[in-house]
């Protein structure tokens, strides 16, 4: 089906200046590979644009004058503006990341961590029992000690009254 | 590291500069409009830092410095003269030819065909600049564009 006249030629120009969408184009294109007066139209709609353009530039331009104002210089883009990035906005937000680095990190700590702790204490353990000495405070005097305990017969302490000296009684 | 307002007059500058100079045919005046343009635009800082395109804000803001040039010197905005700059003579009889269609465009034709050939402004920031609707800007272009065509074929008929 060929397209009119008019139709053909505003889709041109949209076309040669960017505002055609992708799917529009393509289809476009395509009926231009069948169509070769629609093509000569689009040749010469693109000559006579760039001929346009060409007059366009031909006029003298003066350079560029150095501003006689200052230019206000808070931001870096136009994307982020300077609120945004604000000195003090940058502050919180490092306040923030690290509180949420800070709380994560105690309350999960790492499990290896936990695994050098465990065998530094059995290490210690097996040191202490090897090398201490039988002193009062020791691991090894308490260890006998709770043994001896052990084997000890139970007693209890019967105290029938205030008048009268208390007395141990076993109780196996 | 370039700030907002240095990147702009770098970018924008040599094209309002332009602008300035076709529309008011002297160099010095388009200087003062361009830096008339840039003070007014900082004291609306936000808006421009927020519109969809600040290149388009600031031609929008160019184009009423210059209205209101025309307006003092008791002129309508229709009857904006012509160009007067001093172009360089051109080699090729067809760019002498287009040349000589463009200037006797009707002054709203040469303004979109000005932003958009020259200032590569897109349909939608034209509309913002010219303050009309997107559909005026693409049917004014067309019927420019087609005109030139025409004019080109006469031209090289002669």
């Amino acid at each position: 089906m060929a397209l009119k006249r008019e139709t053909l030629e505003g889709l041109l120009l949209d076309h040669h200046f960017g505002a055609l969408p992708t799917e529009t184009t393509e289809l476009l294109d395509a009926y231009l590979e069948g169509d070769p007066e629609a093509r000569m139209v689009a040749g010469e709609l693109t000559a006579t644009a760039c001929l346009a353009r060409q007059a366009l530039a031909r006029e003298p331009v003066a350079g560029l004058p150095k501003p006689r104002f200052s230019l206000p210089r808070e931001a870096v883009t136009p994307l982020l503006g300077a609120r945004v990035w604000s000195p003090w906005f940058a502050a919180a937000a490092c306040l923030a990341v690290g509180f949420v680095l800070g709380h994560s990190t105690f309350n999960n700590p790492a499990p290896k961590l936990n695994t050098a702790r465990v065998s530094e204490t059995v290490v210690g353990v097996e040191t202490t029992r090897k090398t201490s000495s039988n002193s009062f405070w020791s691991v090894n005097n308490l260890r006998q000690g709770t043994n001896e305990n052990a084997r000890l017969p139970a007693y209890t302490v019967v105290w029938d009254s205030p008048l009268k000296k208390p007395h141990l009684k076993s109780v196996l | 590291m370039e700030y907002f307002w240095d990147s702009m007059y770098r970018q924008v500058g040599p094209d309002l500069l332009a602008y300035f100079t076709r529309r008011h045919g002297e160099v010095h005046l388009a200087e003062d409009l361009l830096q008339d343009t840039f003070i007014q635009a900082i004291k609306q800082d936000e808006r421009v830092r927020n519109a969809v395109s600040s290149r388009a804000y600031l031609f929008g803001i160019a184009r009423h410095m210059s209205q209101e040039v025309f307006r003092h010197a008791v002129q309508s905005v229709a009857e904006i003269p012509e160009l007067t700059v001093p172009a360089a003579p051109a080699v090729d009889p067809r760019l002498e030819a287009m040349y000589q269609a463009i200037q006797v465009l009707p002054p709203a034709q040469q303004e979109v065909l000005e932003l958009r050939l020259r200032h590569e402004l897109s349909y939608e920031e034209i509309a913002t600049v010219l303050g009309i609707p997107v559909g005026t800007v693409r049917s004014r272009l067309h019927l420019v564009m087609l005109r030139l065509r025409e004019d080109l074929r006469r031209a090289g008929n002669d």
